[in-house]
């Protein structure tokens, strides 16, 4: 999909990066082309954030390089930048509603006047009708559940035109059902040329319906389709802990080697 | 009807009046900015630091208003470094910061000769209020105002979430640093009619009635505005007829009103619940 002058949406090559103290990442290379949808699994602490916040420009890098559409990233992230952070990383009782807090997206590049313009307006619209929830424009943003929530906060991302969209854990917290749609929808934008980086905890989810995945932890463990790269073997570098995967034509399930049920101590025969 | 007239009849009090108004609208559209942000105690900090600041201008023998934009801008400055270290909230640095200013002005005034009405300072005096101290707050007003119109997009998005405003493009460090330089503006313009002890209220309760009456951000300020203007008026007029201090008057104005939306809005809303339960109850018999 990449043109080949084109530079890469996310370039990482030799990277070390943290909070100011021991490396969390280490000897990062990773390559992005335009128009790719990848998710980013490894386990909680493997530094799947600090690699998303790398790319914004909130974690301290050490070494290394680290480009979006050939850029280097500094200070200023890129206009072309649109971030969905996780849900509960906001005051949802903020007094907003639905179509203000879309509109938000368009505020640094929105006029001097104190209201968003007609056009403006009419793009937040569009976007909402295109997310499903132009029903709820009006609505302040405390009345929506979750899978409403992460579509305003999908819409304001995109509101301003991003062409690389960065996701933090889009699926946690919400249910099977919003997690289907929410995975849908971000498969039509990927269709329509969004390149797309999220993180997820959800092995199965992500091994069944992304291109590619990136297992993380520390460093880039593996890196490829789901089929190729979630393999016993992977899973043991990744999460510390054997796994079962079971291949069923093109999808692959991924369990616990033993049932949790047999490791733990037989429970006295008159418990309730 | 006297009652409202007869108080114009004196200078000092139409002067008080325009302050009074000025300071009103200005606190109350601050005070939605503070109650979002959990920042409550700015006013009351920034005010604090105020006194370090006069009592130290006094003592050098500088003007009060230099003592007092210098002590704010280097409180807001402060706290606002302060509050960007991990871990440590407004709350925090505001205490830290603007107590010690507080401190270190009280022993100035220990040590050196200066008198300073201290009365008048904590607690707010019309009587007092200048031609000075109305084109400082009529100069606050009018900044705050061309700022608010300017940057009202910016200033909800930062507050909203910051972090992702700062990634979308925004400069998020700048949009805060200059918030609480405005504060410690208005909190200066603000001394003479409320006094030092009472200006925490001013930048709350207006913002905290609009959050009771609206989920919208932009009403929430047009309801602050108005709160702040009439409690002001309400309270100049009560500071006048029953001769106590303005501040004082002002707060208790506000603290009443609060607690009559808060009632209002309650029983509305437990009367709305009701109307769903019959309601309910009757489709389903
Ligand atoms: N702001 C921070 N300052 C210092 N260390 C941090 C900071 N944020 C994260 N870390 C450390 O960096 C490491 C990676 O954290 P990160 O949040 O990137 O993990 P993660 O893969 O996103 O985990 P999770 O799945 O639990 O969200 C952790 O060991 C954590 O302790
Ligand atoms: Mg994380």
């Amino acid at each position: 999909m990449a043109s080949l002058n084109e530079p890469p949406a996310v370039d990482l090559a030799g990277v070390v990066a943290g909070y100011g103290r021991a490396a969390v990442l280490e000897g990062i290379d990773l390559r992005v082309d335009s128009g790719e949808l990848v998710g980013i699994v490894g386990p909680s602490g493997a530094g799947k954030t600090t690699l998303l916040r790398l790319l914004t420009g909130e974690a301290a890098r050490y070494d290394g390089r680290v480009r979006l559409f050939g850029e280097d990233v500094t200070a200023r992230p890129p206009r072309r930048l649109g971030l969905v952070p996780q849900l509960g990383s906001l005051d949802w009782d903020f007094p907003l509603r639905v179509r203000q807090a879309v509109l938000l997206g368009l505020a640094p590049e929105t006029g001097r006047v104190p209201w968003f313009s007609r056009p403006e307006h009419r793009r937040a619209d569009a976007m909402l009708d295109r997310l499903g929830i132009l029903e709820y424009a009006n609505r302040p943003i405390s009345d929506l559940s979750g899978g409403q929530k992460q579509r305003v906060l999908l819409a304001r991302a995109l509101v301003r035109d991003a062409d690389l969209l960065l996701l933090d854990e889009p699926t946690s917290g919400v249910d099977i059902a919003t997690r289907h749609d929410v995975l849908h929808l971000l498969g039509e934008l990927n269709a329509d040329g969004i390149t797309i980086v999220l993180t997820t905890h959800d092995l199965n989810w992500v091994a069944t319906h992304l291109p590619r995945i990136v297992c993380l932890n520390r460093g880039v463990v593996a890196d490829g389709p789901p089929t190729q790269v979630i393999t016993t073997e992977n899973l043991v570098l990744t999460y510390g802990a054997p796994m079962r995967v079971i291949h069923d034509g093109a999808s692959v399930v991924v369990v616990d080697e033993e049932p949790l049920v047999g490791r733990l101590p037989a429970a006295p025969s008159d418990a309730v | 009807m006297d009652l409202l007239v007869e108080p114009f009849g004196y200078t000092f009090f139409v002067r008080a009046a325009v302050a009074g108004v000025l300071v009103g609208g200005m606190c109350g559209a601050l005070s939605v900015f503070i109650v979002l942000r959990r920042m409550s105690y700015i006013g009351h900090g920034l005010s604090h630091a105020v006194v370090g600041g006069v009592a130290i201008a006094l003592a050098l023998d500088l003007g009060l208003y230099v003592g007092a934009v210098a002590s704010t801008v280097v409180a807001a400055v402060l706290v606002d470094r302060v509050g960007r270290r991990r871990g440590l909230h407004a709350d925090a640095s505001i205490g830290i910061v603007t107590t010690a200013l507080f401190a270190l002005g009280v022993l100035v005034v220990s040590r050196l000769p200066v008198r300073v009405n201290l009365d008048a300072m904590l607690f707010g005096n019309i009587l007092a209020v200048t031609t000075q101290d109305l084109l400082v707050s009529g100069g606050v007003a009018l900044g705050l105002g061309l700022v608010l119109l300017r940057w009202w997009k910016t200033l909800v998005a930062v507050t909203f979430d910051p972090d992702v405003s700062r990634v979308h493009g925004i400069r998020t460090a700048a949009t805060e640093l200059s918030f609480n330089l405005l504060v410690a503006a208005v909190v200066v313009a603000s001394i003479r009619v409320l006094g030092v002890l009472l200006i925490a209220a001013a930048v709350v309760i207006p913002g905290a009635i609009g959050r009771l009456v609206s989920r919208s951000i932009g009403t929430i300020l047009a309801v602050a505005v108005g709160v702040g203007v009439g409690t002001a008026v309400v309270g100049l007029f009560a500071s006048f007829h029953l001769n106590v201090p303005s501040g004082p008057s002002i707060v208790l104005v506000g603290a009443v009103a609060f607690v009559l939306t808060y009632g209002t809005t309650a029983a509305v809303s437990a009367g709305r619940l009701r109307q769903v339960r019959l309601a309910t109850r009757e489709s389903t018999t």
